[in-house]
């Protein structure tokens, strides 16, 4: 009961290091002793710890109280530049080693999958086109996602004249799904087929 | 001119002396110039620095026959250079002279060249009460050109700040010790060096408040911390108000902010190594087989070389400029970035430009007009294989919309 309960102390401080030298004693007194020794090593390791901890606190206060303000924005200064240049040093070796590594394999793979996942799905490409209030459009694209497909998209609508406002982007199943007011980026009306078509090929361009 | 008369005391014929060996110019005038002007700066000091020279000239084993004749000449010449004063620049009377315009007018220049003693020994700022005032000083001294040895500033700011009178209030604190300079005839000369050598070595002068020795080093240090938080500032990437406590303050978040970019940083690198180590073990196994091996590639645990590393990487970002303000939080391999910038051009395009440049997969896209704003949310994945990071993303981000906003011309707002 009282053994094991110091025993678990005595591994939490780590005064195995005490067991050492104190193994001569250990070995000459009886069972009935070992409580003390071992509440004493609990005690004598534990003022040497607490000495210890004292001993660092006081140091670090001296240091917090010999600091002034020109020493310390001197040392924030220097420890800003240091942290630069190591985040510098970690950066560059990280570039060197992103040339050497392969792994250009896995991405096609994902993407092969992707258009698979959407046929079984079932989910189409589409465009759909509506006027709402002004001068602003809503449209509903469904198009195959594949890398870089929204830029090009974006793009190719920015060519054109159109400009997306408020824009819901999500993916699902290797399918992107486009949700946008479109407005003429200079302010003229679209005519509502007129977009339709133009998404249309763009859609088949990408 | 009219300054220099106002300035003019009973001490400037001192000063002229002094001057002249200071300066060692041939033109009458500047050196009336300079003298005035150093006049300002060192009254007790030059009429210390005469005493010091007197002393100087009795004791030194003067190499010149010139010099045999400083003292006597010294006296004669304050008489002089005060009536060449009065003569030259109109100055009301001072101290009446007995010797007559011409001769010391004529005298003064010779004068000037017969002083061969080095300037520090004449001057005593830099040995009596100036020993401590740092180099700092003189560099702020608009009289630096001609070469003075360091003034004491307080001196300095005191007479600047009084271009018409020469009326120092003799109660004031930094004068208390010599207020009698302005004052005493004859007699404050002597007590001028006694003041002066007292201010240079007695700091117990509270009674006078700040000693002149103190107040040069206390702005200097001013000025000098004044500088090193400016250098602060200039280090942070945005930095937001120009006082000292924003300052710390943006500091303190950059200082995070490059602690964490380091931690991530060493996670990536620790990743690559090894995921390289790992493919150097399988190199000898087919590309698809080692596709097919993908399990065991997953499963560090069973590699000799495995990475003790499998904490998750996580740090974020924040930059702000003038019409934008980008967030980047990094989680693993997904990346969540926040951009708002003031409504002109087409934020979506570049974005989803830069987006496919840092191989980050868009995979949510939501936003769009707030007042005069544009706000979006992008949800990103991070291919794989790469290793961007957050701090890289997010300064990518806001150089290219702030390039592409500064390049665009100012749109025409349309009514909707």
């Amino acid at each position: 009961m009282d053994m094991s309960f110091i025993g678990s102390d005595m591994t939490d401080m780590s005064i195995t290091g005490l067991q050492g030298p104190s193994r001569g004693r250990m070995g000459r007194r009886r069972l009935e002793d070992d409580d003390d020794d071992d509440k004493d090593f609990k005690s004598k390791n534990l003022h040497a710890e607490r000495r210890r901890r004292q001993k660092l606190s006081d140091r670090l206060l001296t240091l917090r109280s010999i600091m002034n303000k020109a020493t310390i924005i001197e040392d924030a200064i220097t420890y800003i530049q240091d942290l630069q240049k190591t985040s510098q040093i970690l950066s560059d070796q990280l570039l060197e080693m992103e040339g050497s590594s392969e792994e250009g394999g896995k991405p096609m793979r994902i993407e092969a999958d992707a258009a698979d996942d959407m046929k079984k799905c079932g989910i189409k490409e589409e465009v759909k086109v509506t006027k709402i209030d002004g001068n602003k459009l809503l449209i509903k694209i469904v198009i195959e996602k594949k890398r870089g497909c929204f830029t090009k998209l974006v793009e190719a609508m920015d060519y054109l004249g159109f400009e997306l406002s408020e824009t819901n982007v999500t993916t699902f199943k290797g399918a992107m799904l486009i949700s946008s007011c479109l407005q003429g980026t200079y302010g003229d009306t679209l005519m509502v087929e007129q977009t339709q078509e133009l998404l249309l090929e763009i859609i088949r361009n990408i | 001119m009219k300054v220099y008369e106002e300035r003019c005391c009973s001490d400037s014929h001192s000063l002229t002396v002094c001057q002249g060996m200071a300066t060692n110019s041939h033109n009458t005038l500047e050196d009336n110039l300079n003298l005035s002007s150093y006049n300002h700066h060192s009254h007790e000091d030059a009429s210390a620095a005469l005493e010091l020279e007197i002393q100087q000239h009795y004791l030194l084993d003067n190499t010149t026959t010139n010099n045999s004749h400083l003292i006597p000449q010294l006296t004669q010449e304050l008489s002089y250079d005060q009536s060449n004063w009065d003569a030259d620049q109109q100055s009301f009377n001072m101290m009446p002279s007995s010797s007559s315009p011409e001769a010391a007018y004529s005298s003064t220049p010779d004068l000037l060249n017969l002083f061969h003693l080095p300037r520090c020994s004449i001057l005593p700022n830099s040995s009596i009460s100036f020993e401590n005032a740092p180099a700092s000083s003189v560099v702020y001294d608009p009289l630096f050109h001609l070469n003075l040895p360091p003034q004491p500033p307080l001196f300095r700011e005191l007479l600047q700040s009084l271009p018409h009178g020469y009326t120092l209030p003799v109660d004031d604190k930094e004068f208390s010790g010599v207020g009698g300079l302005y004052h005493d005839g004859d007699n404050g000369i002597l007590e001028f060096t006694r003041d002066i050598s007292m201010a240079g070595r007695g700091k117990g002068r509270d009674k006078a408040g700040k000693t002149t020795k103190h107040f040069a080093t206390e702005r200097e240090r001013r000025v000098h911390l004044n500088d090193k938080f400016q250098a602060l500032r200039a280090m942070v990437p945005s930095p937001t108000k120009n006082d000292r406590a924003s300052i710390v303050g943006d500091a303190i978040e950059y200082i995070k902010e490059l602690l964490r970019t380091v931690r991530e940083l060493k996670l990536l690198v620790e990743k690559k190594r090894c995921g390289q180590e790992r493919s150097k073990r399988l190199k000898p196994e087919d590309a698809a087989a080692a596709a097919d091996a993908g399990d065991v590639e997953r499963k560090p645990l069973g590699d000799p070389d495995q990475c003790y590393n499998t904490s998750l990487r996580s740090s974020w970002l924040q930059r702000k400029s003038k019409d934008s303000e980008v967030d980047v939080r990094v989680i693993d391999d997904e990346v969540v970035i926040k951009l708002v910038q003031r409504k002109k051009i087409n934020l979506l395009l570049f974005v989803s430009r830069l987006l496919d440049e840092l191989q980050l997969d868009l995979q949510h896209v939501a936003g769009g007009n707030i007042g005069d704003y544009y706000s979006f949310l992008f949800n990103t994945k991070i291919y794989e294989g790469s290793s961007v990071y957050a701090s890289a993303i997010a300064n990518k981000l806001i150089d290219v919309v702030d390039k592409q906003y500064a390049a665009a011309p100012p749109t025409i707002s349309t009514c909707l």
